[in-house]
């Protein structure tokens, strides 16, 4: 060892630099917020620098669809970032492979998060990582088809029934697709949630989604999708084929995180401006919307744990959450302090302050659904293909819940 | 009927739970493992009958009759099928002799033949195969008619003869394509892959080429070292094509294109340059064209020979933005996509190539209505949907538009059925089955992602013969035709494993398998001797160790059989109570002590060497299928087989033990038989 940093010592000497020498290399992983966010996360990375002057931090944008892989990859060759970002479902999963550390956090740093969204990511009691930032989904839609389908511009749909009889209104009167529902996946889970119907029974050992009252409402999408409401992408492209469909001015209403919008204002500019938002609605009987969270973690086999941690709080702290919502503009920190700024409290004549300021009125019925339970990947995955199989006719409605309940409960 | 021997022919060995060994019983059996022809055809043929009968093998040969390559291909394989089955060599056919004629309706006696025996096939690929006491003939309408009637007659070939038949035979879609890789193990894999997808009569292979380390991509230094060489790419082609199998390259453009910025290259011709991983090319600059696509499709068409090309333009704007440049911006994505296609499609046209693009970007909802009406139209669309069911309606609209088209299936269960029956129905071009393992994963095909091999049946017996029902035993037909298994029986023993069974199979009170009751137990593997897969089995109940599950804690953590007896193998019927979290996990191993103190070990990994019983998908070819049912309530499940082989055959085992990790997965040991005298 001694050898080692002698080598070293006179390494950076020979560089003429020894503090370039000795810096210690740190990664973060962030989930798909290059480019937009580019500006954002190279502040973070200079502002941490300047923190740690002995730290070279380096910033990876990761695709989503990439991510899990790719961090279980890393774990395995012992090469792991100090800090991922992770959503909910995701920190399920990796928690269950055992690929974060779990994070010794005093009482203190946890009182800087909201309760909830810290408790999202404690699992057996062990805090798996610290929330970062969250956004309820609103609807945006296109007043211009609105118009067109005859619907009231100023009087967008409360609730979801009168969102699906809109959408149907849209579709017959132009021809045009009024929306691209949230159900790809394993969405269908929080479908059910919002209206109130429960996953599991109260033990968490069997699952009861296979109610008749579960099956009408998966009926619902299913004939939705076989009398052309709903366009094929939903299934297989899901968000990314609604935003491109409601960009190019041929979707009604778009459910998003507000955050989207900014795509929308991106991709076509004379839509941007035609798009008003209004409230996701509530189904009254859940009273809840399903907002997926988003944390830091700190994978497993870092070499500097504490310095990890350090990472992730950094990231996640009150001044750097409330940043980065005035960066992103619609989306809201889990820190209780960056929570109360004005800001949030600031609406606008275009969609993405109109997004914010609705989305803010939604905060107390948001919730993170997400929940856990053994084998989350296998069973998620039982989940989405017979899901699949229902909306392409291949079983019905009943036969899909029910052979998704069999195999849950050969495993809960 | 009961085939324990107690007495006679029956062994005492000791088996324990921890310390204590409990005398068990190994009974031999003359058949413990038995490799049988399969008895149904796949793909199955639009009209058969099966006589009863054999011809004979004894002075059988073969004989061509006619010049063309496929015959002589006809020739080798049924010789390659002779060799690997039944360790024969398949002779020429002495003329006039009795034997097994191959040939087309072009020969004039061959079509009297098939004429008198009321079997003339007619159309494209058409055969029509029959076997008598008279001999063996496959005559093809044409020459690859004759080449894929030879793959039925490999079908019918048992230990006593050929099976007697009469088929006619077509398949229902002109193009029946499965997706191949080339990376650094393609050699090894593309070697077992094309024979099969011949025999499956596949008639053309779609190649993932992007990581060729072409001339360009080195000069350019964005060749990745994992890729194939052209050398090899070359030799896949030139194996493909004498296996009947029609090349077509695919070359991903515009979008999936990280390829061509490998090693931090070519990044001024991102398409977003603030991207980190950079998704698609900047079609507005020459470069892009000049320096990397023109010249690497060139020597594409120079390697691989292709009647077409696949350019994929896919999930275009699925990551970054597109268009992200301001000059992009002002031409609009609609104009850029049809621009890049325009210039790709007519560049390979120059070269005597068409063109092929997935679906999805270019006929999506937002620019159906106009973008596709500014391509050209003797431009091939692959439409993708991986959704089982009969919903495929967005597939007639691309015909309907005009341009040739095929469909694209993937792995779930009813996927390339439902497709091929609409593709069939709408008189599509042809379909394709996609595999998507990584663009340096060759082996997984085997083990890893093997469940996107059995596809590879499923979707062969669709796309021939649509009407056919969907192939029940897949993975049994993919593990035989990807490394062909002689027709033989093995002696061996059974073990009745009665003494350290942990837990029922049938769970009536809570107690017995994994502790959840009548409706979620293994009640329907029914005790007793029988023959599960391949092998013999004695099955009494289930060896299950501990587990982090409450219902198994108390479980042993290791189980003793003492065999004290020799083995070339031993087949462990087992499985996990429930899933690990991740593959290759590893869930406790076998130790094999023998008698001179020595040990093995047999790691057991999640996915590769066990699974769990609800676990049916077969992500690894390493087990063999043993049982599958239902529960109680119709869950499906499956019991696989591990066939651990004796790297000291003439050592005396003296004992097997089963450790379990702990963990999740833990195993369960439901059967135990040596093979070998």
């Amino acid at each position: 060892m001694k050898y080692r940093a002698l080598t070293t010592l006179i390494t950076a000497a020979m560089l003429g630099g020894a503090a370039h020498a000795q810096k210690t290399q740190l990664e973060f992983w962030t989930i798909s917020l290059a480019p937009l966010f580019n500006d954002e996360m190279n502040r973070l990375v200079a502002q941490f620098e300047k923190e740690n002057p002995t730290v070279e931090l380096k910033w990876v944008d990761v695709p989503a669809t990439a991510m899990e892989q790719k961090l279980l990859a890393s774990v395995a060759a012992g090469r792991p970032p100090a800090a991922v970002n992770l959503s909910s479902d995701m920190t399920v999963k990796l928690v269950q492979q055992g690929a974060l550390e779990a994070l010794d956090l005093s009482a203190a740093q946890k009182k800087l998060y909201f309760a909830s969204p810290l408790n999202t990511f404690t699992y057996d009691g062990k805090v798996m990582g610290v929330p970062w930032y969250w956004a309820p989904k609103v609807v945006a839609y296109n007043t211009e088809i609105f118009r067109k389908a005859g619907l009231d511009p100023a009087n967008p749909p409360r609730t979801i029934q009168t969102l699906i009889a809109a959408a149907k209104q849209i579709k017959d009167k132009t021809g045009m697709y009024g929306f691209m529902p949230n159900i790809n996946g394993i969405s269908m889970l929080y479908v059910f949630q919002e209206a109130g119907l429960p996953i599991l029974d109260k033990s968490g050992s069997k699952a009861v989604f296979n109610s008749a009252e579960h099956v009408k409402l998966l009926q619902t999408y299913v004939d939705l999708y076989k009398k052309g409401y709903i366009p094929e992408d939903t299934m297989r492209r899901g968000f990314t084929a609604a935003t491109e469909l409601y960009s190019a001015g041929k979707l009604g209403m778009l459910i998003t995180g507000p955050q989207f919008i900014l795509r929308v204002q991106n991709d076509n500019k004379a839509i941007f401006d035609q798009t008003r938002v209004a409230p996701y609605p509530i189904n009254i009987a859940g009273n809840v919307i399903h907002t997926g969270l988003m944390g830091f973690m700190v994978p497993k086999g870092v070499r500097d744990k504490a310095l990890a941690q350090k990472l992730a709080l950094f990231l996640t702290n009150d001044v750097n959450q409330l940043q980065f919502s005035k960066v992103t503009k619609t989306t809201f920190p889990s820190t209780v302090k960056a929570s109360t700024d004005k800001f949030f409290k600031q609406g606008g004549a275009d969609a993405v302050s109109q997004g914010r300021l609705v989305a803010s009125t939604e905060l107390k019925r948001a919730k993170d659904l997400t929940l856990v339970y053994p084998d989350a990947s296998k069973l998620n995955k039982v989940f989405k293909d017979n899901v699949e199989a229902a909306m392409a006719g291949q079983k019905s409605a009943k036969q899909a819940l029910d052979d998704i309940v069999k195999a849950w409960n050969a495993s809960l | 009927m009961k085939q324990r021997m107690m007495g006679l022919g029956a062994l005492l060995i000791s088996l324990s739970l921890g310390a204590a060994a409990t005398p068990v019983t190994l009974t031999p059996a003359a058949e413990a493992r038995v490799q049988t022809p399969f008895a149904a055809l796949v793909p199955q043929p639009k009209a058969a009958t099966f006589p009863n009968g054999t011809l004979p093998l004894s002075g059988l040969g073969v004989r061509v009759v006619g010049t063309a390559p496929e015959l002589g291909w006809a020739a080798r394989d049924l010789r390659a099928e002779w060799k690997a089955r039944l360790g024969l060599t398949l002779g020429d056919a002495a003329a006039g002799a009795k034997g097994i004629v191959i040939g087309t309706l072009a020969d004039a006696d061959l079509a009297a033949r098939a004429k008198a025996a009321g079997l003339t096939p007619g159309g494209a690929e058409a055969y029509a195969l029959w076997v008598d006491d008279g001999g063996a003939y496959v005559v093809g309408a044409d020459a690859r008619g004759a080449y894929l009637g030879a793959q039925t007659l490999r079908q019918l070939l048992t230990p006593a003869g050929l099976r007697y038949a009469r088929i006619t035979d077509a398949p229902a879609l002109r193009q029946r394509v499965a997706m191949i890789y080339l990376d650094q193990y393609s050699r090894g894999v593309n070697d077992a892959l094309i024979p099969m997808l011949a025999a499956l009569k596949y008639n053309a292979v779609l190649v993932m080429s992007n990581y060729v380390q072409w001339d360009t991509a080195k000069a350019g230094g964005f060749a990745h070292p994992g890729g194939a060489s052209k050398a090899e790419a070359r030799r896949v082609a030139d194996l493909a094509r004498s296996y009947g199998l029609e090349v077509i390259p695919l070359i991903e453009t515009l979008s999936h294109a990280g390829w061509m910025f490998y090693g931090g290259k070519n990044l001024d011709l991102r398409q977003d340059p603030d991207s980190q991983n950079p998704w698609a090319y900047d079609t507005l600059n020459p470069a892009t064209y000049d320096r990397v696509i023109l010249p690497i499709l060139k020597e594409a068409v120079e390697v691989f020979g292709p009647k077409v090309v696949h350019l994929g333009h896919d999930e275009v704007r699925n990551r970054d933005r597109f268009p992200a440049r301001e000059n992009g911006k002002a031409l609009g994505f609609e104009t850029l996509f049809v621009n890049d296609v325009v210039k790709l499609h007519d560049y390979l046209k120059g070269l005597g190539v068409d063109s092929m693009i997935w679906h999805d970007t270019a006929f999506a909802d937002a620019v159906i209505g106009t973008l596709p009406a500014r391509l050209p139209k003797d431009l091939q669309v692959a439409y993708w949907n991986y959704a089982p069911g009969n919903s495929f309606g967005l597939l007639g609209t691309i015909q309907k538009l005009g341009f040739p088209t095929f469909g694209a299936s993937w792995s779930d269960p009813g996927n390339a059925e439902g497709h091929a029956q609409a593709a069939a129905s709408l008189g599509a071009q042809g379909m394709i089955q996609t595999r998507w393992t990584g663009y340096f994963g060759n082996p997984s095909i085997w083990d890893g992602n093997a469940d996107q091999g059995t596809p590879f049946v499923r979707a062969a017996s669709a796309f021939w013969n649509p009407a056919a029902p969907p192939v029940k035993d897949a993975e049994l037909r993919y593990r035989d035709l990807y490394q062909p298994t002689p027709y033989r029986a093995e002696a061996g023993a059974t073990v009745d494993l009665s003494p350290v069974v942990t837990r029922a199979l049938a769970d009536e009170d809570g107690s017995g398998w994994i502790g959840k009751g009548r409706d979620i137990d293994l009640r329907n593997l029914r005790p007793g001797v029988q023959r599960l897969g391949a092998y013999l089995f004695d099955v009494r109940g289930a060896v299950m160790l501990r587990g982090s599950r409450a219902s198994v804690k108390a479980l042993p953590e290791r189980a003793t059989v003492d065999l004290n007896r020799k083995a070339r193998a031993i087949a462990f019927l087992h499985a996990t109570g429930w899933p690990a979290a991740t593959n290759r996990e590893k869930v406790g191993q076998y130790e094999i002590e023998y008698a001179d103190g020595s040990r093995v070990t047999q790691p057991l990994e999640y996915g590769r060497h066990i699974r769990a019983w609800t676990d049916t998908a077969p992500t690894s070819m390493i087990p063999a299928p043993g049982w599958s049912g239902v529960t109680g309530e119709g869950l499906n499940v499956a019991v696989p087989v591990l066939e651990w082989v004796n790297p000291k055959p003439d050592q005396v085992i003296r004992s097997v033990t089963l450790v379990s990790a702990g963990g999740n997965a833990n195993p369960a040991l439901l059967g135990l038989t040596v093979l070998g005298d």
